[in-house]
């Protein structure tokens, strides 16, 4: 027979373990759950955004800032927040040889330009809503002094003259510091022609880099993410 | 507790399914031929590309090719929720079909499934007749073919 003065322990015991256990088990579940559903819509986003840039910059049938482009990526992006609560970057890259600097306007023989050798932008766009203190992977450096709209030349070293795509010419991008993508770039495996392996990008192939970042489902005290991301190269 | 494990995971598989759907949707409608010559058995009867990529949508949801029935998308019921958008640069209302010109080069095709419901497990007991409401969606832009190839829209 039960002692009374024992009764109730597994009531407390049942309470304990529901609030310190499985309540945060269900909420850390939950937030879990809900943030894969997020990263679906955002690898999605960051795929179809990618591979409309690419087709359209080569057909040149629309443009970044074009109302269409803006409504596809609304209905792409819709569940993953954009355009309140997602930013999708995207990105023009090549690499800077003796053939591209000379196309810049470089001197000499063989050329030489200020980012020989490097990898720099010819387009940086950004559309939506960027998140603060959140650069997405693979983190590569912004062009310094602009946000890929206006003048980009503010600040020093700047990115020189810039037009409402993003788009910089091809003299800056081979002479502006500012214009240079930086180290991280070698994340992505992609490297520069190499006439001797016959290996590498041939010159003056663009690499194009869309990154996506999106603002996350937290659950205060239970999942706490910074921001959901996804990137992609064509 | 259970539940609602289950019905996460539900939720999750629902939406990546629904998800390579309209991606497959997308991508075998871009190419702008019929029928498709990977999958002859899908749509070969499909008079209109719309149509086509409407069973592709279904198929790849795990609806039977012949039938088109089952899966999460299968019969007339599913194909309700699948839409068929061609949009022709520097405008944002879609064009209305039928239209020969709609499925041109470089027209934007876009492929969705607007608010289906994923039924959940707990959900009908807590309140009757309720699901989440999933909008997913895929786009690209249009293959260029020889006219005389090109497919009514």
């Amino acid at each position: 027979m039960r002692d009374p003065k024992r009764r109730g322990n597994t009531l407390i015991e049942f309470c304990l373990v529901m609030v310190f256990l499985m309540l945060p088990m269900l909420l850390f579940t939950y937030g879990v759950g809900f943030n894969l559903l997020s990263q679906l819509e955002v690898v999605q986003l960051c795929r179809d955004a990618g591979h409309l840039y690419v087709t359209l910059n080569y057909g040149q049938t629309v443009s970044l800032s074009d109302p269409l482009f803006t409504s596809v990526l609304t209905q792409i992006g819709a569940s993953a927040g954009y355009p309140a609560n997602a930013e999708v970057i995207f990105s023009k890259i090549v690499y800077v040889d003796s053939a591209t600097c000379a196309l810049g306007g470089g001197t000499g023989s063989p050329p030489s330009c200020a980012n020989s050798g490097q990898w720099v932008y010819e387009q940086y766009y950004s559309t939506g809503t960027k998140i603060t203190g959140f650069t997405p992977a693979p983190n590569l450096a912004t062009p310094s002094g602009g946000t890929g709209t206006g003048t980009c030349g503010l600040l020093a070293p700047g990115c020189g003259a810039v037009d409402s795509q993003g788009t910089f010419n091809t003299s800056d991008s081979v002479s502006k510091p500012g214009l240079a993508v930086g180290a991280n770039f070698s994340q992505l495996g992609i490297s520069s022609y190499n006439p001797d392996t016959a290996t590498g990008l041939p010159s003056g192939q663009a690499v194009f880099l869309v990154q996506v970042g999106a603002t996350p489902f937290n659950v205060t005290g239970v999942v706490s993410l910074v921001a959901l991301n996804d990137y992609a190269v064509f | 507790m259970m539940f609602v494990y289950l019905d996460i995971a539900w939720g999750i598989f629902c939406k990546a399914t629904l998800e390579q759907a309209v991606r497959v949707g997308a991508r075998y409608g871009i190419t702008n031929v019929i029928p498709d010559p990977n999958r002859p058995d899908l749509c070969a009867s499909s008079a209109t590309l719309t149509n086509c990529i409407t069973q592709h949508v279904q198929w790849a949801a795990g609806a039977a090719s012949g039938t088109l029935l089952g899966g999460l998308l299968g019969g007339t019921t599913g194909a309700s929720y699948i839409n068929v958008a061609y949009y022709v640069p520097g405008t944002t209302t879609p064009i209305t079909l039928p239209n020969t010109t709609a499925n041109n080069g470089g027209n934007v095709l876009v492929v969705s499934i607007v608010n289906y419901p994923i039924s959940t497990l707990v959900g009908p007991y807590i309140a009757p007749n309720s699901s989440s409401l999933a909008t997913v969606a895929s786009a690209d832009t249009m293959t260029q073919v020889v006219s005389t190839l090109q497919p009514a829209p």
